[in-house]
């Protein structure tokens, strides 16, 4: 019967490829190997995300009247509804981690090295979609938080020289943040980024498929078990994992609704964006306002940009790596700049 | 002919302009260069509120503002004064303030009965008629030069400045000692409730020295009057009190609603005030009457209701905390406090049976939000025991796989 | 032997899956449901049905998680306002002998405007748009 149907879609369709990838895809095995379930990861809580987010989609309206409004209905009256939710923000904080720990990961092993230098730039412009995404889907509770999140948060788009003010007003809707900017925002979260990581992640996931696991410079792998359904199996129980402290989070300590947006209300005390926006919120406060007559915040969105391009442009910087030889200064720099420095900014960000 | 007539109109009226909008004086030119107590009152007088109505030096000082030499314009001739003694300078203030054909030109709902007024007050008997000197005019609390509406925020009797203004003498004890005035008003003052109200809350219609005193006819209220003094905001109180056993209390020689509360440092009224043992109706009833009793039971419907109201608030923020939207039982909470007010304005009527039906509405809605707040402490539990059942159920699965891995990885080795 | 606690060992795996996919599916099924009640709002509310006031009477009603009163005047024309008195947060009420708002705590009056006329409260009240539809009178926030 399997038989059968298979056969009459294979009269049809091609499918060696598939059969390729559950034959004969394999995962080397060394040391390392545990560093390959971050990609995974992200992946399953970004497939969460798409769940929750089309769930949400049900009862969520995008206006300023009624989106505060939508979510209460949603977090008191929608059965599971506050399960959705909470399953929906903490899904984001999960997400952004895998992600970093999967940045991380293959900074550290020098997985961008030639020839999966296109693989480490989709990835770092998923990384960018990620945030994105946080940015965009944070203010659409419009509660208090999500305004001020909203206000402040745009207005450093307008700091970026030339285009900054009209591409804040086009983020906007408007010059001030109003009900126009949600429905641009809600856009952008549910249809523009989505769609835009789909066709990326696809294609980060071909570059893998076409070009296997990388394996760590000077590392001789042990053996390499079969990807389907040795490795699938050990992602799937990672995932179930995941799944549980997933859950858990949003039974223990569900999402808060807070107060409705007001406004002319001033900033409620202590306001400070996620924790992986920490790193560049801190640098922003840290720079003056003006530094030689350039405004500080361009300065900062300078500084940050040029940071953002020097990893773009890691696999490039790092011939060494290329020519498969350890280049120690990339993992010290690593170690001190992405690692001690952004842990230690956003300590100190969360702190003070 | 009308040309003319334009032409001459135009020029009275660039005159009358001109001699309205004289800017400076010779008051003011010559006082500015002065030095201290010279110069001050044109710098006051020029932020005051008689600057800005065009109220000028010789409207009160006389003396002629165009003169060029200091003797000629400090010249009793042109009706110089000088500095005016307190009962001159009560009588200049009155000359315009009591003119209501003069006031309504400002202010058409100005009132022009303050000078009478003063006449009735301690303050005025003692100026204008025992002509002791000693009591406070006009300026005494309104300033000289640099008088301001009460509404002001600079002004010495904005509401929150008029306790400073009254203490410049009222907490002079020696000064007051003449008098029969303890002197301690104003310290005690500070400490009650209003005086909270007023510096802490920023609430300004608290009550400060004159709306209990009066303003320009400053007389201690009456004891006759007290109840109706306390009664312009304690409106209900007033009501039950006046259906209470203590009606009568003028009859007895008592102070009514001061012989509990006090006068000046009226404090927050508590339970404890009806306390077993301790209550404040001790002061006048013996134990074994009839009255204690009364306290009693009041005391107990009192302390039951805030007890039970604590609780309740306690399980709402527990709930909260975990978690869960409580605005509707915060809401009824927030009814709940109103009835709990009201049952406590109740125990003026001194009626035990009254006060227990009062509560009883406040202690129905607590009821009410305390199931509630049981409600949705159950379905917290009810999402654990989910979570719990769901974490046990993948923690299997996850078990289940990794013994099929291990079982896949012995036989991977078997077979080549 | 080996084979048959294989095929156990399946059998339980695709059991637990089974009851996992369930775990999983409950809770979207429930929440795909609609829900039937009426979708409550914190910016318009049915205060009251049309026939239960008469002219010159008023009651109080629930506004999100505030109170608010509905007032029919003498006239017989509706109006709402928050029912929070301006001065310590104490609930008004109508006061049909007088005709205006009262505040039992301080003695505070507001007028059918929800201005003050009296007393300590140094705010009006705020006023609510009021509508009828059907058989349901509606109180709605004005926009700020």
């Amino acid at each position: 019967m399997k038989e059968k149907m298979l056969n009459w879609v294979e009269e049809r369709f091609d499918l060696s490829a598939i059969r390729h990838l559950t034959r004969e895809k394999t995962v080397p095995v060394h040391r390392y190997t545990p560093f390959y379930y971050f990609g995974g990861l992200a992946l399953f809580f970004f497939v969460v995300q798409i769940v929750t987010g089309i769930l949400l989609m049900l009862y969520y309206k995008p206006t300023g009247e009624n989106a505060y409004e939508s979510i209460r209905t949603i977090m008191t009256q929608v059965r599971f509804g506050w399960l959705i939710r909470s399953i929906h923000v903490w899904g984001t904080n999960l997400m952004m981690l895998a992600v970093l720990l999967h940045t991380f990961a293959k900074y550290f092993l020098k997985a961008y090295r030639k020839p999966r230098e296109l693989t480490w730039i989709s990835g770092f412009f998923l990384l960018v979609l990620a945030l994105g995404f946080s940015f965009t889907g944070h203010p659409l509770p419009w509660n208090e938080f999500a305004y001020f999140a909203a206000k402040i948060g745009t207005a450093s788009i307008g700091s970026v020289p030339l285009v900054g003010p009209w591409l804040l007003e086009a983020i906007r809707g408007g010059q001030g943040v109003t009900g126009n900017t949600i429905s641009r925002l809600f856009a952008l979260h549910v249809v523009v980024l989505p769609l835009v990581t789909i066709g990326l992640v696809i294609l980060h996931l071909l570059f893998v498929q076409i070009q296997g696991s990388s394996v760590p410079i000077k590392v001789k792998p042990v053996g390499e078990i079969p990807f389907f359904p040795n490795f699938f199996l050990r992602d799937l129980r990672v995932w179930m994992g995941a799944l549980i402290v997933l859950v858990g989070l949003a039974t223990f300590i569900p999402a808060e609704l807070g107060k409705k947006a007001a406004q002319f209300a001033s900033a409620p005390a202590g306001l400070k964006p996620d924790w992986y926006f920490l790193p560049m919120y801190q640098i922003l406060k840290w720079i003056p306002s003006t530094i030689l007559g350039i405004s500080g915040e361009l300065i900062g969105i300078g500084l940050i940009s040029t940071g953002a391009l020097l990893i773009l442009v890691v696999p490039f910087l790092d011939v060494k790596a290329s020519r498969e030889e350890e280049s120690t200064w990339f993992t010290v720099i690593g170690v001190f700049v992405l690692f001690v420095f952004m842990l230690a900014i956003t300590i100190y960000a969360k702190l003070y | 002919m009308r040309k003319i007539i334009t032409i001459i109109l135009v020029f009275t009226a660039l005159a009358v302009y001109q001699n309205v909008h004289a800017e400076e004086t010779s008051c003011q030119a010559c006082h500015a260069k002065l030095n201290g107590r010279l110069s001050e009152p044109v710098t006051q007088w020029k932020n005051s509120v008689h600057h800005q109505a065009g109220i000028s030096c010789t409207n009160c000082h006389g003396g002629d503002p165009a003169a060029r030499s200091e003797s000629s314009a400090h010249n009793e001739k042109t009706g110089w004064i000088g500095k005016p003694g307190p009962i001159k300078s009560v009588r200049i203030c009155g000359n315009c303030h009591g003119n209501e054909l003069f006031m309504k030109k400002f202010d058409p709902n100005a009132r022009t009965d303050q000078l009478k007024n003063y006449l009735t007050s301690n303050h005025g008997i003692n100026i204008m008629f025992k002509k002791d000197g000693k009591g406070a005019t006009c300026v005494s609390c309104h300033g000289a030069h640099d008088v301001l509406k009460a509404m002001n925020p600079q002004s010495h009797v904005y509401p929150t400045r008029v306790v400073e203004t009254c203490a410049k003498c009222h907490a002079d004890k020696k000064l007051m000692a003449k008098y029969g005035i303890s002197g301690n008003e104003v310290s005690e003052y500070k400490k009650s409730v209003h005086a909270k109200a007023l510096y802490e809350g920023h609430d300004l219609f608290a009550p400060t020295c004159n709306d209990c005193h009066g303003n320009h006819g400053a007389v201690p209220p009456k004891a006759a009057s007290i109840e109706d003094v306390c009664g312009l905001c304690h409106a209900l109180d007033q009501k039950l009190f006046n259906e209470s056993p203590h009606k009568a209390w003028k009859e007895s020689g008592l102070r009514g609603c001061m012989e509990c509360h006090g006068n000046h440092a009226i404090l927050k009224p508590t339970d404890a005030m009806l306390a077993p043992g301790k209550g404040i109706c001790l002061k006048c009833h013996e134990t074994g009457e009839k009255a204690l009793k009364t306290m009693n039971t009041m005391y107990s419907t009192l302390t039951g209701l805030k007890r039970k109201m604590e609780n309740t608030k306690k399980l709402v923020d527990t709930a909260s905390e975990k978690g869960m939207p409580m605005d509707d039982a915060l809401l009824i909470l927030q009814e709940a406090r109103n009835s709990y007010i009201k049952s406590h304005t109740a125990i003026h009527k001194f009626n035990a049976a009254y006060v227990q039906q009062t509560a009883q509405g406040a202690f129905k809605e607590v009821i009410k939000a305390q199931k509630i707040a049981h409600a949705r402490i159950a379905e917290i539990k009810k999402r654990r025991a989910f979570f719990y059942w769901f974490g046990a159920v993948i923690i299997l699965l996850i078990l289940l796989l990794s013994i099929k891995i291990r079982i896949m990885v012995k036989k991977k080795k078997r077979l080549p | 032997m080996n084979a048959s606690r294989r095929k156990f060992l399946d059998g339980l795996l695709g059991l637990f899956s089974l009851a996992g996919l369930a775990a999983l599916a409950y809770p979207i099924l429930r929440y795909i449901t609609p829900i039937k009640k009426r979708e409550d709002s914190t910016l318009s509310v049915v205060a009251s049905k049309i026939n239960v006031l008469t002219p010159n009477t008023g009651k109080l009603f629930k506004f999100g998680s505030k109170p608010g009163i509905l007032i029919m005047t003498p006239e017989g024309k509706y109006r709402a306002f928050s029912a929070v008195c301006t001065h310590l947060g104490c609930i008004v009420q109508y006061s049909s002998k007088d005709q205006q708002i009262w505040c039992p705590c301080h003695n505070g009056w507001f007028d059918l405007n929800g201005h003050v006329v009296s007393g300590p409260p140094p705010r009006d009240l705020e006023r609510y748009t009021v509508f009828i539809k059907g058989q349901d009178i509606i109180v709605k926030k004005e926009k700020a």
